[in-house]
């Protein structure tokens, strides 16, 4: 039986990868891919826990998951607000734009 | 009602979450993943988890997406924001999602989802006792690096500008 639960995560994990490969990327849409690919991972700890009777272990890994997800977007921002101090673009340059480059 | 219910916050979780990635203005990007993140947490409070989907509003939208909008409006606004939508951006995603998901969805429930007692769902009472006893010394360590990502964020922020 196909669960609700399952295709959700499923359709999360599949836009959180095409945030990576969509054009005229930014800094910023990485990190909110970032977001949705970790909200996947602890949505599936706690289906883990669900069905296979191991749920208090798992619910503490998920928040500690959790925890790591805020300390990676803390330092993100910092890092993405300094480029802009710095005057810096926030976009990703794309394949053919570093070739020309060099 | 309750299957109705989740396959409706399926579905607008997708839609948000579709226009947090094709989205050029970040703000509004910001306040769709809010809404992903709330889509999230009936899931979660249905996989018999409401101490973390309390904790997933309350705290992560709450504390950590409010800090995610401060700064990204008071970022300056970007001159490009045309939004180009290429088809071939969308064959690497299906294809890793094509194999990555349903090796996800037979490892963890093989047993089935709807295997589990719901009295056997931790407490929170459960859950303190745990994080307390079994990982207390984990739990400090969370602390630490907690403590070393605001030092290393405010580092990155106040550190003099350098002048090319």
């Amino acid at each position: 039986m196909i669960d609700t639960t399952q295709c959700f995560v499923c359709g999360l994990f599949f836009i959180g990868i095409w945030g990576f490969f969509l054009p005229k990327s930014s800094i910023l849409r990485w990190l909110m891919a970032i977001e949705l690919l970790i909200l996947v991972a602890t949505t599936e700890l706690l289906i883990a826990g669900y069905s296979g009777h191991t749920a208090p272990s798992s619910h503490i890994i998920a928040l500690f998951w959790m925890t790591f997800a805020a300390v990676e977007l803390a330092v993100g921002l910092a890092f993405v607000r300094r480029l802009a101090d710095e005057g810096l673009s926030l976009k990703v340059a794309e394949k053919s734009e570093i070739k020309q480059e060099d | 009602m309750m299957s109705v219910f989740l396959l409706a916050t399926m579905l607008l979780g997708w839609i948000f979450a579709a226009y947090v990635v094709t989205q050029p203005d970040p703000v509004r990007a910001a306040f769709a993943l809010i809404g992903v993140f709330c889509c999230a947490a009936t899931h979660w409070w249905r996989l018999q988890a409401p101490f973390l989907a309390i904790l997933l509003l309350l705290v992560y939208l709450g504390a950590v997406m409010v800090f995610f909008l401060f700064i990204v409006m008071t970022l300056p606004q970007s001159e490009d924001s045309q939004e180009v939508f290429n088809p071939k951006s969308l064959t690497p995603p299906l294809l890793i999602t094509a194999l990555t998901a349903p090796l996800l969805a037979w490892s963890l429930t093989k047993k089935g989802i709807h295997a589990l007692d719901p009295q056997s769902a931790p407490g929170f009472h459960t859950l303190g006792v745990e994080l307390f006893e079994q990982y207390g010394v984990l739990l400090q360590y969370l602390g630490l690096l907690l403590f070393v990502a605001m030092v290393v964020s405010v580092a990155l922020i106040t550190a003099p500008k350098e002048r090319s």
